[in-house]
């Protein structure tokens, strides 16, 4: 991966994934007529990766939600279904996309913990080699060293690991509902134009 | 398949491009077969971009701000022939006359010292395990470290603890009926009379719990969190905040520089927190007055200072006295 995308990566991973949960809440009562959230989701990455640039971006997250909501918009077109509560939803998303983002810094750090605990609410054998992988740094080698298993259980391991992150980043950050639901509301609140 | 099997499906493939990507070069051929998996569907592209932010989050965390996770072995016992370290222990310590290991024993058991801090003071003190304690205003700990234990009672007023990591021997502190445990982290207790017990953990993550609740589970605070006892309707433990900045933690310490910060608190509790710390009282009778509320940062030897800018800024009339500050309408 050239150096580019990979600041692009780190720049989604800081401003749009922690905040992918309560994007999904919002887009469930948005998307119809055969649309599904996660393909609207995706194909937001997909824009947002290929961007010339970011810097100009103030608010990543307001970005993010327009860029989705264009995707829907395009959907709507090519189907032909408009309807008024989308044209609503969309002012007031406008009013929040060019506002400052005074919690930013507060969600910077917030993401490294949601990350943090993603990670503690592995299950135990695949915590154990994503640690070693991942913030220790060892190589699949040492790893099946360490642990006397082969480096093709290292990478199926990780694989899992890695697929039970992406998955609890969708639900908020947490394997349980429940703490993900609170989360999903306080971002929501947050977004909402004043 | 259902939407979300395939959905799975893709994050699974996703997620293996990542991992196999980052464990070395891919070979071409291996090269080719990703570009026509991605090709294939602007999802599959989708989620491997969001797998890879995932995965590129994940090398921002450090071993010590993941903090201690229980059953976590990343350093299981090598399979070679000979003494493991314990072992190798245990010998030396059976190789010892039974009279010095006695001594060890009683010297290590019974060690318990008390450090206090008087009105207007605030010290840090290092403790023999490496890690520090700052005391505020008016504080008062005793330390008792046994050979599997590390127990702290905070008598009474306000502690920084940090911490160093032992997780042989785990770090509580207790205060009253409400006992903290922590293996590695950096956290605050406040204990002050008429008030509830606060923590505030700055680093890793500390477990509360009541004494005399033993239905319940010990309370887990992370970092950026606050948490205090509550009496009603039983005795437990409660978060108040979870998503603290750095910011708001600085404020709450703001005591160690010897400033004390307000962030709309009302009158009454500002002068309350200075009266905590010098001879000079700062007294708000009408109880308008006292529910005004009060932001910045002030110095704690200077509660007259104080006592002037809140005059100003909320149109008050003050009358300074040799002990006594006087605020009205």
């Amino acid at each position: 991966m050239s150096n580019g995308s990979r600041d692009r990566s780190l720049w989604l991973s800081r401003h749009i994934l922690p905040f992918e949960h309560s994007m999904r809440v919002w887009l469930a009562s948005k998307a119809r007529g055969g649309l599904e959230v996660d393909d609207i989701i995706q194909q937001m990455y997909v824009i947002l990766a290929s961007l010339d640039s970011v810097e100009e971006i103030r608010n990543p997250r307001g970005y993010a939600l327009q860029t989705a909501y264009s995707v829907i918009q395009a959907h709507h077109r090519r189907s032909k279904i408009v309807s008024f509560t989308q044209i609503n939803d969309a002012e007031g998303f406008g009013a929040v996309s060019d506002a400052p983002s005074p919690e930013r810094e507060a969600a910077a750090r917030e993401e490294l913990q949601m990350v943090r605990d993603i990670i503690r609410d592995l299950p135990e054998r695949h915590q154990q080699v994503f640690v070693m992988r991942r913030i220790l740094g060892l190589s699949h080698k040492e790893i099946a060293d360490r642990l006397q298993i082969s480096e093709n259980t290292i990478e199926k391991l990780l694989t899992v690991a890695m697929q039970l992150i992406t998955e609890a980043f969708k639900r908020g950050g947490s394997f349980r509902a429940r703490t993900s639901m609170k989360r999903a509301k306080r971002d929501l609140f947050r977004l909402m134009p004043k | 398949m259902e939407h979300d099997d395939i959905e799975s499906a893709i994050d699974r493939e996703a997620a293996g491009w990542v991992i196999r990507a980052d464990k070395g070069p891919l070979s071409p051929a291996e090269q080719q077969h990703l570009d026509a998996w991605l090709n294939a569907d602007v999802r599959h592209h989708g989620a491997f971009i969001r797998a890879q932010a995932a995965f590129d989050l994940t090398a921002q965390i450090s071993i010590e701000s993941l903090g201690d996770i229980p059953g976590l072995n990343l350093y299981p016992e090598p399979h070679v022939a000979g003494l493991s370290r314990r072992r190798a222990l245990f010998v030396g310590g059976a190789g010892m006359s039974a009279a010095a290991a006695l001594a060890l024993y009683v010297n290590l058991e019974s060690r318990s010292v008390t450090y206090r801090t008087v009105r207007g003071e605030i010290r840090t003190l290092p403790l023999e395990d490496g890690s520090s304690v700052t005391l505020n205003t008016e504080s008062e700990i005793l330390v008792s470290f046994k050979r599997t234990t590390r127990e702290i009672t905070l008598v009474r007023g306000e502690a920084l603890f940090d911490v160093a990591k032992d997780k042989q021997r785990p770090f509580t502190v207790t205060v009253g009926n409400t006992v903290t445990r922590a293996v590695g982290t950096s956290f605050a207790i406040r204990n002050l009379e008429n008030q509830p017990i606060e923590l505030l953990v700055r680093e890793g993550a500390v477990e509360m719990f009541r004494q005399s609740s033993n239905r319940e589970r010990p309370l887990l605070v992370n970092a950026y969190s606050r948490a205090i006892t509550s009496e009603i309707p039983f005795p437990t433990v409660k978060l108040v905040d979870t998503a603290l900045d750095d910011a708001a933690i600085a404020r709450f310490l703001a005591w160690r520089q010897g400033m004390i910060s307000f962030q709309g608190e009302s009158l009454k509790k500002a002068a309350d927190e200075f009266n905590r710390y010098g001879e000079v009282q700062i007294l708000v009778e009408d109880p308008q007055v006292a529910g005004k509320t009060v932001t910045g940062l002030f110095s704690v030897n200077n509660p007259v200072g104080f006592a002037r800018t809140v005059a100003i800024s909320l149109d008050l009339k003050i009358e300074v006295s040799a002990n006594k500050v006087m605020l009205w309408k």
